[in-house]
C-alpha cells in the first residue's frame, strides 16, 4: 500500500512537470490568435539560426545581418506601415532542435514566414514540416535538396557548382592542367568534391586526387604531402574557417605556396581566415560575394550601392570579423521584404509565397534574383567575384573596373 | 507488490498519454512530447545497464543512428515496408550490441566505455563516408512515415501515439523483466558481482542481455525518429550526443523503471524553460547558458541527490507522510 | 607518400594525446576517478594563454600565468565537486560529475570567448625544418619537446622527491599510506592540480598549430582517455606510449589508406589491440574486474 502511494506521488510529480512545461511554452504565445493572419499592426517573422555548435561560423553573422536589417526597416516605418516582429531561436546546429523550433514558429508563434537554417542539414530537417504546414521559408543552406520539387522553400546561396565553376574557369585561363582538392569531412566539403569532380573535365582539367580532413583535427601535412606526390598545378581547399586556414598555414609552412596556386572555397572568405592563416593566406584565390570588397568595386557595378551601404552599417554595428555570410541572410530579407510589400494589405503565408516565386530582377548582395516555379534560388552566378589575399587584405581578382 | 503498483502507475500514465493530444492541439507541444518519448526510449535500457550492471556505455547515439539509417535504407533504397524495416532494425542493432559487448562485458566499466567510444566513432565515420548508401554528411532525405499495412502514421498525432505506444510497451516489458528471475539476478548483481557469481549466476550473459536490450531499444528509437523526421544526418548520432542520454538517466534516477522517463521530462523542461525564460533576462542569450545549466544540473543532482530525482522525491514524500501519520497518532494520544 | 612525414605528424599529434593521457592516469591512480574534464584543461590552457598574449604579455609569462590559473580552476573544481564525493563507492557517479563539469566549463568558455577560433603565433620561426624526408615546423618540435621534458620531469618527481614517493604510496595502497600519515585528500587535490597543469601545457603548445576553440575539450578528453586505457591506466610512461600509438595509428590511416577513414582505422586498430592485450600495452596481467 505504502509503495503504491509512493509511485502515485511519483506520478503526480511527472504530471506537475508536464504542466510546468506546457505552461512555459504557452506563456510566450498569448498575443496571436488566428491561424496564419497576423494581428493588424505587426508582421511576425521567425528566424532560426545555428548560433552555437558546428554551424556558428555561419549562423552568428547571418543572425546579426537579419537583426540589423529588420531594425532598419522598422526605423523606416516598417513594411506598408506595419512593424516587423522578429522571433529568433538558436537551433544549436542540431537537426531535432531545428525541427522543434520550426514547429514552435509555425503553431505557437504564428509567424507568416521563416528565415534561417544556416546549414543545409538544419534546413533540410525543417523542410518536410514547412511543406506540410505551408509556410514560406527562405533557407541559407546551399544544398539544392532544400528547394528541389518544393513549393514553400526558397534559398539564397548560389550552388557549390556555380562557385566551383568560377574557380575552374580561372584555372583554365591560367593554363592549369592538373588540380587536386583537400576538403573538410562534412556536408559542405562533400558537395564541393562532387561539384569539382563533375565539372573539372569541362574545363580541360584532370583531377589528381581528393583528400579529407576532420573539422577538429587541424594538422593536414600528411594529406597535403599525399596530394603533392601526384604533381598537381593547383590545389583547391574546400572548407570554412578555421579548417581552410589550417590548410593554408600548412601549405605555406611546407613551402608549396611558392610553387603552386591555392584556391579556396567561398566559406573561407573572412578576415578571420587572414588572421588565423597569417602569411599562409597570401595569394590565396577564392570565389565570393561582393560584400568583402565592396569599397573596391566599380561604381557602375549593379551591386555597388547595396553592398557598400550594408558593409558600412554592419561594421559600425558589430565588431565580429566580416565574412561573406551576412549576405546570405541579407538577401533572404530583401526577398521577403519585397514579397510582403507587394502583398499590400493582404499579408498571408500564401500571398508571401506566391510573391516570392514571382520575384523578378531583385538585386541582392549575391546577385540578381529571377525566381521561377522550378527555380527557387534564381541566381546565375554572374553576381559573384574572385578575390585574392594581398598584404593581408582581400582584393578583387580578375575583376574589370568599368 | 512493487510490480503491481508499477503496472498501475503505467496504466495511469497510459491514460494520460492517450488523453494528452485531445487537450493539446499544437504541433510544437506535440513535438516536444514526441522528443521526450524518443529520449525515454533511447535512455531506457541505459538505466538498467548503469543501474544494475554498473557499465557506462557511450553507444546509445550510435545505436540510434544504426536504427535510423537501417530504417531509411531499407524503406527508401530497398523499398521494403516500414514494419519489416523496424523488425530488421531490431535484429541488426541486437547483433551489433552482441558484437560490441562480446569482448568487453567481462571487465570493469572502463573497457565498455572505451569500446563504445571507439564503436561510436567508427559508426559515425561509416555514416559520413559510405555516401552512396547513407547520403554522406549531407544526410538522408525522404524517409517515408511509418505504416502498418495501409495505415500510415502521418502527422504529429499519429507519430506521437506511435512513439509513446512503443515507450509504454517497453516500460511494461522492463517491469516484467525486473520481477522475473532475471530481475532477481540483476538485483544480486547490483549488490555484489562476486555474490552473484558465487550463486551461480552467469554475470557475463546477464550483462550481455541488458546491453543488447539497451541497444535494441535505442535502435528502434532511432528508426522511429527517422520515420517521424523523414530527414536524418550523421551529426545527430555523434558520440558526444550520448552524453545527453547519460545525463537523462543519471538525473532521472538509476535502477528505477521511471528514471529515463523522469530524466527526459526534467531535461526537456529545463531546456525549454531556459529557451523561453533566458531571452527575457538576457536578450542575446543563445545555447551557451543552456549548456551551462545542463552541466550544472548534472553535477548538482549527483552531489546532492545521487539516487536521481525520481526515487529521492518519492522518498521525501513518503517521509513527510510518515511524519504526519505519527503526529496524528500523537494528537490521538493526547486527546485520549 | 613518405613514411617519415607520417611518423612525424603521428608523433606530434601523439604528444598531445600523451600529455592528456598522463593527466588521466595521474588522477586515476591517486583517486580512482576517470576525469572526463581533462580535455577542458587543455582547452582552457589554449584559450587563456591566447588571451594573455593578446593582452600584451610575453609568451613565457603568459604560459606560466595560464598554467597557474588552470591549476587553480582544477583545485577549485576538486574542492567543490569531487571532494564531497569522497565517500562515494560508485565510480559512475564521479565519472558523470566530471562530465558535467566539462559541460559547464565548455559553456562558460563559450560565454567568455565566443564561438570563433582564435590563433596564436608560433613560439619561434615559421618556416619548417627539413628532417630526413619530411618537414617539421618549429611548433611541432615544441610540442614533441614539451612532451619529452614532461616525461623527464614526471620521472624525476616520482622517483626522487618526497612528494613523488607519497604519490606512489597513495597509488599502490591508500590505506597503508593513510596510516603512514599521508593525507589522501591532499594527495588527490595535488593530483588534480598537477594533471590540470599538464593539460594546460598541452593546450599552450598546441594552440599555434590547431587554433583554440571553445568546444575542442570533449573530443580531446575522449582521445586522451582512449590513449590512457590503451596504455593500461597504470602509469605515466604507459600513457605516453598509448598517446603515441593513437597518434601514429591516425596518421598512418590518413597517409596510407584514406583520409576519410582515418578515425575508423585508428579505432579499429585500437579495439584489436585491446582484444589481444586487454590490460593495455604496458598494463599488468591482472585486470581490475570488480
Amino acid at each position: 500500500m505504502k509503495i503504491k502511494k509512493f509511485h502515485l506521488q511519483c506520478l503526480i510529480l511527472i504530471v506537475a512537470l508536464g504542466l510546468v512545461l506546457a505552461g512555459c511554452s504557452s506563456s510566450s504565445s498569448t498575443s496571436s490568435t488566428s491561424s496564419d493572419s497576423n494581428s493588424d499592426k505587426t508582421i511576425r517573422i521567425g528566424a532560426i539560426w545555428d548560433v552555437t555548435g558546428a554551424g556558428s561560423a555561419l549562423g552568428v553573422p547571418e543572425r546579426n545581418a537579419l537583426r540589423m536589417l529588420v531594425e532598419k526597416t522598422n526605423e523606416n516605418g516598417g513594411i506598408n506601415g506595419k512593424k516587423v516582429e522578429l522571433i529568433e531561436s538558436d537551433n544549436q546546429s542540431n537537426e531535432t532542435k531545428a525541427l522543434t523550433d520550426a514547429k514552435r514558429m509555425i503553431s505557437q508563434e504564428k509567424v507568416v514566414a521563416i528565415i534561417g537554417g544556416a546549414q543545409s542539414t538544419t534546413s533540410l530537417s525543417m523542410v518536410p514540416t514547412i511543406e506540410s504546414e505551408g509556410v514560406p521559408y527562405i533557407s541559407n543552406g546551399s544544398n539544392r535538396g532544400i528547394i528541389n520539387g518544393k513549393k514553400w522553400a526558397f534559398l539564397t546561396p548560389p550552388s557549390d557548382e556555380v562557385l566551383i565553376t568560377t574557380i575552374l574557369k580561372d584555372a583554365q585561363k591560367n593554363g592549369i592542367k592538373k588540380m587536386a582538392m583537400i576538403r573538410v569531412n562534412n556536408d559542405f566539403g562533400k558537395s564541393g568534391e562532387e561539384a569539382f569532380k563533375k565539372n573539372a573535365s569541362k574545363y580541360g582539367l584532370e583531377v589528381t586526387g581528393v583528400e579529407q580532413f576532420n573539422a577538429d583535427a587541424k594538422d593536414v601535412k600528411v594529406q597535403l604531402n599525399k596530394l603533392i606526390t601526384d604533381k598537381p598545378d593547383a590545389l583547391i581547399v574546400w572548407s570554412v574557417v578555421p579548417g581552410s586556414a589550417a590548410v593554408a598555414k600548412d601549405f605555406f609552412e611546407l613551402g608549396y605556396s611558392d610553387k603552386l596556386k591555392l584556391y579556396a572555397s567561398s566559406g573561407t572568405v573572412s578576415q578571420k581566415f587572414i588572421e588565423l592563416a597569417g602569411k599562409g593566406s597570401e595569394g590565396v584565390i577564392m570565389p565570393t560575394y561582393k560584400l568583402l570588397v565592396a569599397d573596391q568595386l566599380s561604381k557602375d557595378d549593379p551591386q555597388y550601392k547595396i553592398v557598400t551601404e550594408f558593409k558600412e552599417a554592419y561594421e559600425a554595428k558589430y565588431d565580429d570579423e566580416l565574412s561573406q555570410f551576412p549576405s546570405n541572410a541579407a538577401d533572404a530579407w530583401y526577398l521577403l521584404e519585397d514579397a510582403i510589400k507587394r502583398a499590400g494589405d493582404n499579408v498571408s503565408r500564401k500571398t508571401i509565397r506566391d510573391n516570392l516565386e514571382s520575384t523578378k530582377g531583385l538585386v541582392g548582395q549575391i546577385g540578381e534574383y529571377q525566381m521561377t516555379p522550378d527555380d527557387h534560388n534564381g541566381l546565375d552566378g554572374s553576381g559573384l567575384i574572385l578575390v585574392k589575399v594581398e598584404n593581408g587584405k582581400f582584393v578583387p581578382y580578375g575583376y574589370e573596373k568599368k | 507488490m512493487k510490480t503491481k503498483s508499477n503496472i498501475k502507475v503505467l496504466g495511469i500514465i497510459a491514460v494520460l498519454v492517450v488523453i494528452l493530444p485531445l487537450v493539446v492541439q499544437n504541433s510544437y507541444l506535440l513535438q516536444i512530447f514526441i522528443n521526450i518519448g524518443s529520449w525515454t526510449l533511447i535512455s531506457l535500457g541505459l538505466t538498467i545497464l548503469l543501474g544494475y550492471a554498473g557499465q557506462i556505455s557511450f553507444a546509445q547515439a550510435a545505436f540510434m543512428g544504426i536504427g535510423a539509417y537501417t530504417a531509411a535504407i531499407i524503406t527508401v533504397t530497398l523499398h521494403w515496408p516500414p514494419l519489416l524495416a523496424l523488425i530488421t532494425t531490431a535484429v541488426i542493432s541486437s547483433i551489433m550490441a552482441f558484437l560490441v559487448g562480446l569482448p568487453v562485458l567481462r571487465f570493469k566499466e572502463h573497457y565498455l566505455a572505451l569500446i563504445t567510444i571507439g564503436f561510436s566513432v567508427m559508426v559515425f565515420v561509416l555514416m559520413n563516408q559510405l555516401s552512396d548508401i547513407t547520403g554522406g554528411p549531407g544526410g538522408f532525405i525522404g524517409v517515408p512515415p511509418f505504416s502498418i499495412g495501409s495505415f500510415v502514421f502521418k502527422g504529429d498525432i499519429a507519430n506521437y501515439y506511435l512513439i509513446w505506444g512503443t515507450v509504454l510497451i517497453s516500460i511494461f516489458l522492463i517491469i516484467n523483466l525486473l520481477s522475473s528471475r532475471i530481475g532477481r539476478a540483476l538485483e544480486t548483481l547490483r549488490s555484489s558481482e562476486i555474490a552473484a557469481k558465487s550463486m551461480g549466476i552467469n554475470t557475463f550473459l546477464l550483462k550481455m542481455k541488458v546491453f543488447i536490450f539497451a541497444g535494441v531499444l535505442a535502435g528502434i528509437g532511432g528508426a522511429l525518429y527517422a520515420f517521424q523526421l523523414s530527414f536524418i544526418a550523421p551529426n545527430t548520432f555523434n558520440v558526444l550526443e550520448s552524453i545527453t542520454y547519460l545525463t537523462i538517466v543519471v538525473v532521472g534516477g538509476l535502477r528505477s523503471v521511471w528514471g529515463a522517463l523522469i530524466g527526459a521530462i526534467v531535461v526537456t523542461v529545463i531546456e525549454k524553460g531556459l529557451t523561453h525564460l533566458l531571452p527575457l533576462i538576457i536578450p542575446d542569450a543563445g545555447g551557451e547558458l543552456e549548456s551551462i545549466a545542463y552541466g550544472l544540473l548534472l553535477v548538482l543532482v549527483l552531489l546532492f541527490i545521487p539516487d536521481g530525482l525520481g526515487p529521492t522525491i518519492a522518498k521525501s514524500f513518503k517521509n513527510k507522510r510518515n511524519m504526519t501519520k505519527s503526529s496524528k497518532l500523537k494528537t490521538l494520544d493526547q486527546s485520549n | 607518400m613518405n613514411i617519415e612525414q607520417v611518423i612525424l605528424t603521428g608523433l606530434t599529434n601523439g604528444s598531445i594525446y600523451a600529455l592528456i593521457a598522463v593527466g588521466f592516469v595521474i588522477i586515476y591512480n591517486v583517486t580512482g576517478i576517470i576525469n572526463f574534464a581533462q580535455g577542458e584543461f587543455t582547452m582552457l590552457g589554449a584559450m587563456i594563454v591566447i588571451s594573455f598574449v593578446d593582452f600584451g604579455f610575453n609568451m613565457i609569462t603568459a604560459a606560466i600565468l595560464t598554467i597557474i590559473i588552470v591549476m587553480g580552476i582544477s583545485t577549485l573544481m576538486y574542492g567543490l565537486a569531487i571532494y564531497p564525493l569522497k565517500n562515494t563507492k560508485n565510480s559512475l557517479t564521479t565519472i558523470m560529475v566530471t562530465m558535467g563539469l566539462g559541460i559547464v566549463i565548455t559553456g562558460i568558455s563559450l560565454l567568455i570567448w565566443g564561438t570563433e577560433a582564435r590563433p596564436l603565433a608560433p613560439f619561434t620561426g615559421n618556416r619548417p625544418i627539413t628532417f630526413l624526408n619530411a618537414s617539421i615546423s618549429h611548433q611541432d618540435l615544441w610540442i614533441i619537446g614539451s612532451c619529452a621534458v614532461l616525461v623527464l620531469f614526471i620521472y624525476l618527481m616520482f622517483e626522487k622527491t618526497y612528494f613523488g614517493m607519497a604519490f606512489r604510496a597513495c597509488m599502490s595502497n591508500k590505506e597503508a599510506s593513510r596510516l603512514m600519515g599521508i593525507s589522501t585528500e591532499v594527495m588527490a587535490m595535488l593530483a588534480f592540480a598537477l594533471s590540470a597543469g599538464i593539460g594546460a601545457l598541452a593546450g599552450i603548445v598546441m594552440a599555434p598549430v590547431t587554433f583554440a576553440e571553445y568546444d575542442m575539450g570533449m573530443m580531446l578528453s575522449l582521445k586522451g582517455f582512449v590513449a590512457a586505457v590503451l596504455g593500461g591506466l597504470t602509469g605515466a610512461p604507459a600513457a605516453i606510449i598509448g598517446g603515441f600509438v593513437l597518434g601514429i595509428l591516425e596518421s598512418v590511416g590518413t597517409g596510407f589508406i584514406s583520409s576519410g577513414y582515418n578515425d575508423f582505422i585508428a579505432f579499429a586498430a585500437l579495439i584489436i589491440i585491446m582484444l589481444i592485450r586487454p590490460s593495455g600495452i604496458l598494463g599488468h596481467k591482472s585486470i581490475k574486474k570488480v
